[in-house]
């Protein structure tokens, strides 16, 4: 009598379900993906006016700038809610600690700075408008980069076409700065050369295969192109890998898999989700090689805290710890505490760093024209307490390396560079259950 | 490769497949009983594993003790949530219960995210597994698989054995034919919806134990629960059972013997087969409706 109903109900409801799958291609996060855009609440940087954008829009931007008294702003779209909500949250709080900072010793060029932040919701196409909407609409003198790849990746031709100079804190993906842009600006270390710690270890320990499993994702995808170059460079032997979907759980016969090519070492490339399950399962199916690494999703605390004492010698690859002793590092981990309220990751660093290359770029040439802080930035050579900066004609990073990190009874340990390891790297890693 | 690991596969994916089970038999209960689909089930399923998450950190409290205690919650809030809520719309259109429900669920992401932060969680308990002939069973999926069969067990046998469970099964059958029987359909529905929740809610607390969730890891395990309901047939406990089960073993033998994305992919290779064999699923009862 009601089968018609009941099938076509099922299949209003699987097309329901097929589009919220696909429209957010995040989930869905508290608040509908799409209106929200336009309206998107904006916030200032404490201390600053609280007139923003739409009544200022009479200033210009760089010809009258010195002379001018108004602020100097800052326009960067942070993906505040969303997937990507938690970190990038840091990320303004990092923003924001530097405008404080700046302006607290006299600002830019003489002038308060003034930061402008919309909500792009982690989607990539609300990024890109809110940029354009930033350079074109608000009149912004200077923009920062967004959160992640995919939004990086999405407004990089927006800055390419207003020819702003574009500092992408936490643009990781390789392929970013391989499109022939030239306004856009990488800080952290490329994804592709995240394990060049755990190789040389290898190589270090006289180990030859290893075996790699990764989210399909941008960065592992990367991490995985990566690994097989410098595998080869090195005389080392990728013996397994796989890239898995986003939302894998069950890592089961994948490690069944890696653990049949019996290689020496075993690495991922993981958020925190996935290294927690990979390393529960590997545990229970006793898959275990001499070293493991899963990176970054290892390196972050919850990961420890989620596996227990399955972490024990597991190693991780950061871009930043707070043990560095880079220049300004106390400081900045004291004064980001204070503001935030705990303690900074390596996003807040990165970011923190990103946005005093552009004040350090901007007091070098003294000036708001963007051609001539481009120059500036590319020739810049210098340590921030992110580490080493310096990038090249394409606006990739050259001058920073990654950190690996290895578990020791909850603790986190430096293991490499060599030369700032707070430990040295334990191998081989014992059975489970006997570590 | 590979067919000396078979039986540690097959273990593996029956251990998967016990807690999908789970998770779909409290779907297709709900949808059995009233024809709401409930698309906030999934966050249902994430509030649970969050509160023994709570439990554990906060009050070191055995994520199995946790199990029961967030079953019973799951009961009470399920049951407050159709009192309140669900109540409203049964009878309405299809469209008015999918927008409760699909509101629901941002709902309760948006709580999730409030309360925990956008930060993967999971409680570490009985690690490492028992070896037996040469393959492995993983403690905690062990214990899981057995909470689950409980659960589910249960379940069956209030529906089955009890009389009030008799009277939820007329209630499924024929909501108004039961009511002119005397039977308090408004009660046979808070109960049925009841004990969907708790389900949903107890799924995640073993859930919790064995994989990292997170406030948006809901709309996940919703999909594969649709798929289990469809090709289990819809509103049969029995074909959750099944239907969770096969899911578990396409997804393990997929990703073994060809990749992990087709192992992702195989559940729903199997239902578009099971469906154009059997359109009402494998213990369907749409088809004999019809009949």
């Amino acid at each position: 009598m009601n089968a018609t109903a009941i099938r076509g109900f099922v299949l209003l409801a699987l097309t329901a379900l097929l589009l919220a799958a696909c429209g957010t291609a995040s989930p869905p996060a508290g608040a509908p993906p799409d209106e929200a855009g336009e309206e998107t609440p904006e916030e200032t940087a404490e201390g600053s006016t609280e007139e923003t954008a739409e009544g200022t829009a009479e200033e210009t931007a760089e010809g009258t700038a010195a002379s001018d008294e108004s602020p100097i702003k800052i326009g960067a779209s942070l993906s505040l809610s969303g997937d990507y909500a938690r970190i990038a949250v840091d990320q303004r709080e990092a923003y924001e600690l530097y405008v404080a900072q700046v302006n607290e010793n006299g600002g830019l060029l003489g002038r308060q700075v003034e930061l402008v932040v919309y909500d792009d919701q982690s989607t990539p196409e609300t990024g890109t408008r809110l940029y354009e909407r930033l350079i074109t609409e608000d009149q912004v003198d200077l923009i920062m980069g967004p959160y992640s790849s995919a939004v990086s990746g999405a407004m990089m031709p927006i800055a390419e076409r207003y020819e702003m100079v574009n500092i992408a804190p936490m643009a990781s993906s390789d392929e970013l700065f391989q499109q022939g842009f030239t306004w856009s600006f990488q800080v952290i270390t490329p994804a592709s050369l995240y394990l060049e710690g755990a190789l040389e270890i290898m190589e270090e320990e006289g180990y030859t295969t290893f075996a790699y499993i990764g989210e399909d994702t941008a960065f592992p995808a990367a991490l995985m192109d990566g690994l097989g170059q410098e595998a080869e460079a090195r005389g080392l032997e990728m013996v397994f890998n796989q890239l898995y979907p986003k939302g894998t759980t069950d890592f089961t016969s994948l490690l069944a898999q890696v653990g049949a090519a019996q290689p020496d070492a075993i690495f991922g490339g993981t958020y925190v989700e996935d290294a927690v399950a990979i390393t529960r399962q590997m545990q229970e199916q006793g898959v275990i090689a001499d070293i493991v690494a899963l990176t970054v999703g290892a390196a972050e605390n919850e990961y420890a805290e989620s596996v227990g004492d399955a972490a024990q010698h597991i190693m991780g690859a950061s871009h930043w710890e707070p043990q560095l002793e880079t220049p300004g590092n106390p400081e900045f981990i004291a004064a980001y505490q204070e503001k935030a309220g705990r303690d900074p990751g390596y996003h807040a660093a990165g970011s923190y760093a990103g946005i005093s290359i552009l004040g350090m770029a901007v007091e070098a040439c003294q000036c708001l024209d963007q051609e001539d802080i481009r120059e500036e930035i590319i020739n810049l050579e210098t340590e921030t307490i992110f580490g080493p900066f310096d990038v090249d004609e394409t606006g990739a990073q050259v001058g920073k390396t990654g950190v690996m990190v290895q578990w020791f009874d909850g603790q986190k340990e430096i293991t490499w560079p060599f030369d700032i390891a707070t430990a040295e790297y334990l191998t081989p890693l014992a059975g489970w259950g006997e570590r | 490769m590979g067919v000396e690991q078979l039986p540690q596969i097959l273990i593996n994916g029956l251990l998967l497949g016990g807690l999908y089970a789970l998770i779909a038999a409290g779907l297709s209960l709900v949808f059995g009983v009233m024809r709401v689909i409930n698309f906030a089930h999934g966050e249902f399923v994430m509030l649970g594993g969050m509160v023994t998450y709570w439990l554990f950190v906060l009050y070191d409290v055995n994520p199995l003790v946790s199990f029961f205690v967030v079953l019973v919650g799951g009961l009470l809030l399920g049951a407050l949530v159709q009192a309140l809520l669900i109540r409203r719309v049964v009878d309405a259109p299809p469209m008015m219960s999918l927008l409760l429900t699909f509101g629901m669920s941002f709902f309760l992401i948006g709580l999730g995210l409030f309360l925990w932060e956008n930060i993967s969680r999971s409680v570490p308990a009985y690690g490492g597994s028992w070896r037996a002939l040469g393959v492995a069973f993983p403690r905690m999926r062990m214990i899981a698989f057995g909470m689950s069969a409980l659960v589910i067990g249960a379940v069956f046998a209030f529906l089955r054995r009890t009389r009030l469970g008799k009277a939820v099964r007329a209630t499924a059958q024929h909501a108004e034919v039961a009511m002119t029987c005397g039977i308090d359909v408004a009660r046979m529905r808070v109960i049925a919806f009841a004990m969907g929740i708790g389900m949903a809610t107890s799924a995640g607390a073993l859930l919790v134990t064995i994989s990292a969730i997170d406030p948006q890891v809901g709309g996940l395990y919703i999909l594969k629960a649709f798929a289990i309901v469809i090709l289990g047939g819809l509103g049969s406990l029995a074909g959750a059972l099944v239907g969770g089960l096969i899911l578990g073993l396409a997804e393990v033998l997929g990703t073994f013997y060809v990749s992990s994305a087709v192992g992702q992919a195989s559940a729903y290779l199997v239902l578009l087969i099971v469906l154009i064999l059997r359109p009402g699923g494998l213990m369907g009862t749409a088809e004999k409706v019809r009949a």
